[in-house]
């Protein structure tokens, strides 16, 4: 059955039976797929899963979660972690109500795909039956049929029958023909290509993949044809075309199943002086290395590190080829079958002593520490034998295991960089600098319950010294990341106790506290900061912060004088100092820019009314953070004002909002209910101007509009409020209509009184 | 006049080239006015490399409905009669590209393939052609044709140096003799030629002033947002632009071992108009050499940005055959790079120095920038603390989730969500909704890059981080295990909130998938071999534990349990802990592969609580 003609009817289907979205997504699937447009697939599989299972439809889940498969297994090699899955997929299309479903045989794909790359050779006997047994089952009518083809025939490569695959594709494209769908052999190029290349037939192998362009469609196939041409010129000796044809290593990096076809033909670029064989390149294969590694990819990782291996050796960097091997080592046992593997890493092996040895001869240790940082240079490689032979002979030596880690770390080597501080540590726990850069790079990993752990355990070997200050530092560091504020307290406390007078730390303190309301501790901390400190500062203006908020004036007042702000007067500070704008954030994260006028050093009140049903701001008492989000003006910016985010409301507004809209009564009238308006302390804000027209909808006679917000303080009472619009907003043949606050008192009469003028206006 | 009129033939196969162009180099009729108008730009950048006489070049486009005809008027060099046979008529030898081939008239240029004055054919019934050379302004021609295969040439009265196109249009193509729409075309595929384009007369204002905002110098930056806005306003097809970023070839991208040249310049936007994750409403036009070679070449701007709009010149794309699209060659996907890197550093220059229009922008396509910000780092870190997630509390940031959730960020794939999940809903702790749009992604993300831990509920590993085990003396875990243990089950002793939930039972999906794959039954319906590679993963499951026991030490009711004493509390706190094992039996049991005995859940309830009650 044809898979495509399916997805197309069903996509109509869900769209007539009101399901568009789920048509939708079901469409952009199989494209972000073939597109390596990993992250959007992501994005919708969750969603698209979920409305599957909501229209009961397990056709539909078996073949979402198949696509899913492909990108994760299929391109990016996600075999360990999507294993369980995949099973879990295959007994799913176990079931009755699947079996017909024309996507259940490729979920076999997805499945022995998993072992192809956990260790394609290991596990080729398993692979070659399944595929073979699934053939069994289809015929080449079947748009699979080319897939399990494939998958056939690299299971036979992996078990080192190129010639044997050969001739089977070759069958394969013969029944192709003879089911009229010769043209489907193109999905065939990618292993007829790969089996040319291990017969070494070169010439052959670049034909098919220059054949296979011609109908390339998609990302994966633009990439993988290119790095095909790519290897194949390269390994022709036509360097330069080859180097045209490698597509960047940012293109490649997402998708692991790209990574060797480029390690290939980057080797022998290398190899041929075409690409620089440097520590750069190092740091790339080794970083591909390692992340097919985590992935459980283990054959391709050890391939990729011979690579570097072959490459070291040739660029005279015996530790680097060393390093490579000894990643072999450990990852043999990882293998299923070892398959010549073990034989293989005992040639490299003997190789790298050989080279190890002439480089020793040619290398003595350094006499001292200083001798060993002078004999470094910009190569991360050279600097790891230079400091692996100092460190050996002076251990104690901090800085060196500062610098290997970081040279390590040039070589993206993070894990022995992380591994190698760790070990100085355990050793040296008074290593101040190692915990430091240890604990820092745990960090910006966002690995803030190793960090924790890290420093504690560094607390109870050294509780006191510039090293326990810096693991306090650490544990607070690491749980403001956690969003855990308050249990960062007691460090900064202790820091503070092994560090008195450290103004940075009580300022933090100061703002925690304040945060966790506690107000008078707050003010207490910054007025002795005040007192201690000669100049004004930071902790000025977070006392002035705290103070206002506490209504402590007079410290508001002092501060701002030291800051050189003269205040008149006393009690609360009520000036006028011109417009800004206030950053205000709502309990669900939303950010609202409001204007407002600052009213003293870190206060302001808000001016601007909110439409109805949305958050009410107006008259809010504002205390702000007194350093703005924004720049100085430029000279000539006249419409520059000032934004500064809010820290606390001092106090709310209280206002209510509700809209006034209909006939425009008129400047006089207008003016005569605004002051009226304002003797109950209500505010009226006109939104409409001049191009606001209401229009009677059965005459179509226009009338000048209005449509104003009318904000109302807690102590005016609705009734009220509505009375007095009910005698002066409008008249019949000028009427306004207050919805929302009928609505408010429930006036049933008044509301079906207002919604006939609605009607009449169109409101 | 004394020379001949001839009839001449064109030197190929036409009609077979034309229904070709008719029908797949030109899809759109619209596309042979550009030519036209293509031909008249390159005709007076032509005269002004040759003649060295003054002229002032114009072009002039009349449509005229009532009689069907659009009529292209240049005051180039026009043509001698050698020149209209060699260039006109001989299809693959535009004069142009003779001209770039030898390196002369540079990027000004912009035919190339001698194909342009052809699509004339596909929608004329007939083309009349007056021409009078710089060369001998004495002698004018005429050349017409219908159908293009064959052509008269003869004399003709000399007019002003220049050409006159006059296309006599096919009924089929009425509208390129619109007043409406073609000052429109013409405002989009003309608006970056240099020289002026009237329509109907030269005293007319130019269509194609003033020129793009990013040719002007020296205006503010308020005149440069307003022009930018109402250029994007020309070309945005669907939504009114909300904002622009320039594209600068010097900012965009990072110039080095690929950079070729002629990077783009333009403008990008964003729509006004609310978008879903996947809405696609992306469209770039494309300008090479002044002409436009494609309105919508979506693929140069970013998968993510389905929002944006833009229109660029970029001098280093090379346009297919038709021109019609562009090659995908390197220069291709680096101009894309450039231009998304334009995107993301224009959202970051709004963000920091437009705050209102950057919250437009986000309340408009939330949904999308979600989607958006996973594919970037850079974007991601710009949206992060701003972006909202579906929440069972409402749309909230990250921030105001973790916030609500001490620091963790706890997310429901649906279908899974245990009574834990039920539980956080009544304590309003927020729950992402992480079955919609990009939202697992972006708080996985959020906690990889910025902080937070993800507990994903219904997961192995969310349920470790849910219910962190909890250290007990000997004698006590041994006491919790005789209370509480049921065959194929572990018990855990743990620590969680809220301490009035008890006990989590959670089965252990793996196990279950082995049980099925490693039954008999399973032969029956999958494939020997299949099989046989599927049991390869069932095998390393460890198939003891079916199901763990939580047990929240930290819930008043199983302190109270544990801390019994004597042989009448023991009693009462064994009775305690059956009901209690039901209860989460039952809650269990409303979930996948359940553990199935719901009927003995309840008896355990009904017979404690009957023990409670005590003899009737």
């Amino acid at each position: 059955m044809d898979i495509w003609r399916w997805v197309s009817e069903l996509q109509e289907e869900l769209t007539e039976s009101g399901r568009p979205r789920l048509a939708e997504l079901v469409e952009r699937i199989p494209g972000c797929v073939v597109n390596h447009e990993h992250a959007q697939l992501d994005a919708i599989v969750p969603e698209a899963l979920a409305l599957a299972r909501e229209a009961k439809s397990p056709w539909l889940e078996l073949f979402i979660r198949h696509w899913n498969l492909q990108s994760r297994i299929l391109h990016r090699y996600e075999a360990v972690t999507f294993l369980p899955e995949a099973v879990r997929l295959l007994e799913l299309a176990s079931h009755d109500e699947v079996r017909e479903c024309p996507q259940s045989v490729c979920v076999i794909q997805d499945l022995a795909g998993c072992y192809a790359e956990l260790d394609g050779p290991g596990y080729a006997p398993e692979r070659i039956a399944v595929a073979r047994e699934t053939l069994a089952r289809i015929d080449a009518k079947w748009p699979c049929f080319t897939c399990i083809s494939s998958e056939y025939a690299f299971g036979l490569l992996d078990d080192g029958d190129a010639r044997g695959a050969l001739a089977f594709l070759d069958a394969q494209a013969v029944a192709l023909v003879e089911a009229r769908r010769g043209a489907a052999a193109r999905n065939l190029a990618g292993a007829r290509v790969e089996a040319l290349l291990r017969l070494d037939r070169l010439d052959e192998a670049l034909a098919e993949a220059e054949r296979a362009r011609e109908s390339e469609t998609d990302v994966n196939d633009q990439l993988t044809h290119a790095l095909d041409a790519a290897r194949l010129l390269a390994r022709l000796g036509r360097s330069e075309e080859a180097l045209r044809e490698l597509p960047p290593f940012d293109r490649i990096l997402p998708t692991p199943s790209l990574y060797e076809r480029w390690a290939q033909a980057t080797h022998m670029l290398a190899l041929a002086g075409a690409v620089p064989n440097d520590w750069k390149l190092e740091g790339r294969l080794f970083n591909l290395q390692t992340k097919l590694e985590g992935n459980g990819v283990i054959r391709i990782a050890l391939h990729l590190a011979h690579r570097r291996a072959e490459l070291a050796l040739a660029r005279e960097r015996p530790g680097t080829a060393a390093h490579a091997a000894e990643s072999i080592r450990a990852l043999l046992p990882r293998l299923r079958r070892a398959l010549g593997a073990d034989e293989d890493l005992a040639t490299l092996e003997s190789a790298v002593t050989a080279a190890l040895g002439s480089a020793k001869n040619a290398r003595h240790p350094p006499g001292s520490a200083e001798l060993a940082l002078a004999q470094l240079t910009s190569d991360p490689e050279t600097d790891l034998e230079i400091l692996a032979a100092a460190r050996e002979r002076f251990p104690e030596e901090e800085r060196l295991a500062i610098i290997q880690a970081s040279a390590q770390r040039a070589l993206l080597r993070n894990a022995e960089a992380e591994a190698g501080l760790r070990a100085h540590l355990a050793a040296y726990p008074g290593a101040h600098g190692c915990l430091m850069t240890l604990g820092q790079a745990l960090l910006d990993q966002r690995r803030s319950a190793a960090a924790r752990e890290l420093a504690e355990s560094t607390l109870r070997a050294e509780p006191r010294g510039e090293v326990a200050v810096g693991a306090h530092f650490l544990l607070a560091t690491a749980y403001q990341q956690e969003g855990a504020r308050e249990k960062a307290r007691p460090h900064l406390e202790a820091m503070l106790t092994l560090e008195p007078g450290n103004t940075r730390i009580e300022l933090l303190l100061a703002s925690l506290d304040r945060e966790a309301g506690r107000l008078e501790e707050s003010l207490a901390r910054l007025d002795r900061l005040v007192e201690r400190e000669p100049r004004p500062g930071n902790h000025d203006w977070d006392r002035m912060v705290t103070a206002t908020l506490l209504g402590r004036w007079d410290a508001v007042r002092a501060s701002a004088s030291r800051i050189g702000m003269n205040l008149e007067g006393e009690g609360p500070i009520e000036e006028a100092w011109g417009l800004c704008r206030i950053e205000l954030r709502e309990p669900d994260g939303e950010i609202g820019i409001h204007h407002a006028l600052r009213t003293g050093p870190v206060t302001a009140r808000i001016l601007d009314i909110a439409r109805p049903r949305t958050p009410q701001h107006y008259g809010d008492e504002i205390v702000f953070e007194a350093a703005p989000r924004n720049a100085a003006p430029k000279p000539g910016d006249a419409d520059h004002s000032y934004l500064y985010p809010a820290l606390a409301t001092r106090k709310p507004g209280g206002y209510e909002a509700f809209l006034l809209d209909g006939v425009h009564p008129g400047e006089d009238a207008l003016d005569a209910l605004r002051r009226e308006l304002t003797a109950l302390g209500c505010v009226l804000a006109v939104q409409s101007d001049t191009t606001y027209v209401v229009t009677e909808a059965t005459t179509g006679e226009a009338h000048p509009g209005l449509f104003a917000y009318l904000a109302a303080p807690a102590s005016c009472s609705r009734r009220d409020l509505h009375d007095l619009l009910v005698q002066r907003a409008g008249s019949p043949a000028q009427p306004l209509v207050w919805p929302g606050l009928a609505q408010a008192l429930e006036l049933e009469d008044e509301l079906e009184r207002q919604a006939a003028i609605i009607e009449r206006l169109d409101l | 006049m004394s020379e001949p009129v001839e009839l001449l033939r064109t030197q190929v196969d036409l009609s077979g080239l034309l229904r070709v162009l008719g029908n797949n180099l030109y899809s759109t009729p619209h596309v042979a006015l550009r030519e036209l108008v293509q031909n008249a730009h390159d005709s007076c950048v032509r005269r002004q490399i040759e003649d060295a006489g003054a002229f002032e070049p114009a072009i002039v486009v009349t449509p005229d409905p009532a009689k069907r005809t659009l009529t292209i008027l240049d005051t180039g060099a026009g043509l001698t009669r050698e020149e209209v046979i060699k260039y006109l008529a001989t299809v693959g030898a535009g004069y142009t590209g003779k001209l770039r081939a030898e390196g002369r008239g540079g990027e000004a240029l912009i035919g190339a393939f001698g194909l342009g004055f052809l699509s004339a054919f596909v929608v004329s019934e007939r083309v009349d052609l007056y021409t009078t050379s710089y060369q001998e302004p004495e002698q004018g021609w005429h050349f017409q044709s219908r159908g293009g295969e064959r052509y008269q040439l003869g004399p003709a009265a000399p007019g002003p140096v220049g050409t006159r196109v006059v296309l006599h249009l096919g009924e089929p193509f009425a509208l390129l003799a619109s007043l409406e729409l073609v000052p429109k075309l013409l405002e989009r595929y003309a608006s970056l030629l240099a020289f002026p384009i009237h329509i109907g007369s030269r005293s007319s204002d130019a269509v194609n002033r003033p020129p793009p905002p990013w040719r002007i110098d020296g205006d503010s930056p308020l005149l440069h947002r307003r022009r930018s806005l109402e250029f994007a306003r020309r070309f945005e097809p669907r939504f009114e632009p909300l904002c622009t970023f320039d594209v600068k070839p010097e900012v965009a991208g990072a110039p080095g071992e690929n950079d070729v040249g002629g990077g783009p310049r333009g403008l990008l936007w964003i729509q006004d108009g609310a978008t879903y994750g996947t809405s696609d409403n992306r469209n770039i036009s494309v300008f090479v050499r002044g002409m436009l070679v494609s309105p919508d070449e979506r693929d140069l701007l970013p998968p993510w940005a389905g929002f944006a709009g833009g229109v660029i010149e970029a001098d280093a794309l090379t346009p297919t055959a038709s021109r019609e699209d562009l090659q995908r060659n390197t220069a291709y996907h680096l101009v894309a790079g450039q231009i998304q890197t334009a995107l993301i550093e224009g959202l970051a220059h709004l963000a920091e120095n437009e705050p209102a229009t950057w919250r437009r922008v986000l309340l408009r396509h939330n949904e999308s920038l979600l989607g958006a910000a996973i594919c970037d780092p850079r974007l991601f870190d710009l949206l992060a603390p701003d972006l909202k997630v579906p929440t069972s509390e409402g749309e909230l940031t990250v921030p105001a989730v973790r916030k609500k959730s001490g620091g963790k960020i706890h997310i429901s794939m649906g279908e899974q969500g245990g009574y834990e999940e039920i539980l956080f809903r009544a304590l309003r702790v927020p729950v992402v909704t992480g079955v919609r749009y990009a939202a697992l992604p972006f708080c996985q993300a959020y906690a990889q890059r910025i902080g937070g831990a993800v507990v994903q509920l219904g997961t192995k590993q969310g349920n470790q981080s849910l219910f962190p085990g909890a250290e007990l003396p000997d004698a006590k875990a041994k006491r919790l295990r005789a209370l509480f243990h049921v065959e194929r089950q572990e018990v855990v002793p743990a620590r969680f909130a809220p301490d009035s939930l008890p006990l989590v039972l959670v089965p252990d999906r793996d196990v279950l998938l082995k049980q099925v794959l490693e039954r008999d039954e399973a032969d029956k319906k999958v494939s020997t071999a299949v099989l046989g590679m599927a049991r390869l993963f069932t095998k390393t499951i460890d198939a003891g534990v079916e199901a763990r026991l939580y047990v929240n030490l930290d819930a008043p009711v199983i302190q109270r349990i544990l801390a019994a004493e004597g042989p009448a509390e023991t009693a009462r706190a064994e009775q305690a802990a059956h009901l209690l094992r039901g209860v989460a039996g039952l809650m269990a049991g409303r979930e996948e592969g359940a553990l199935g005995e719901v009927a003995g859940h309840l008896e355990a309830l009904s017979s404690t609580l009957l023990a409670l009650l005590g003899p009737a």
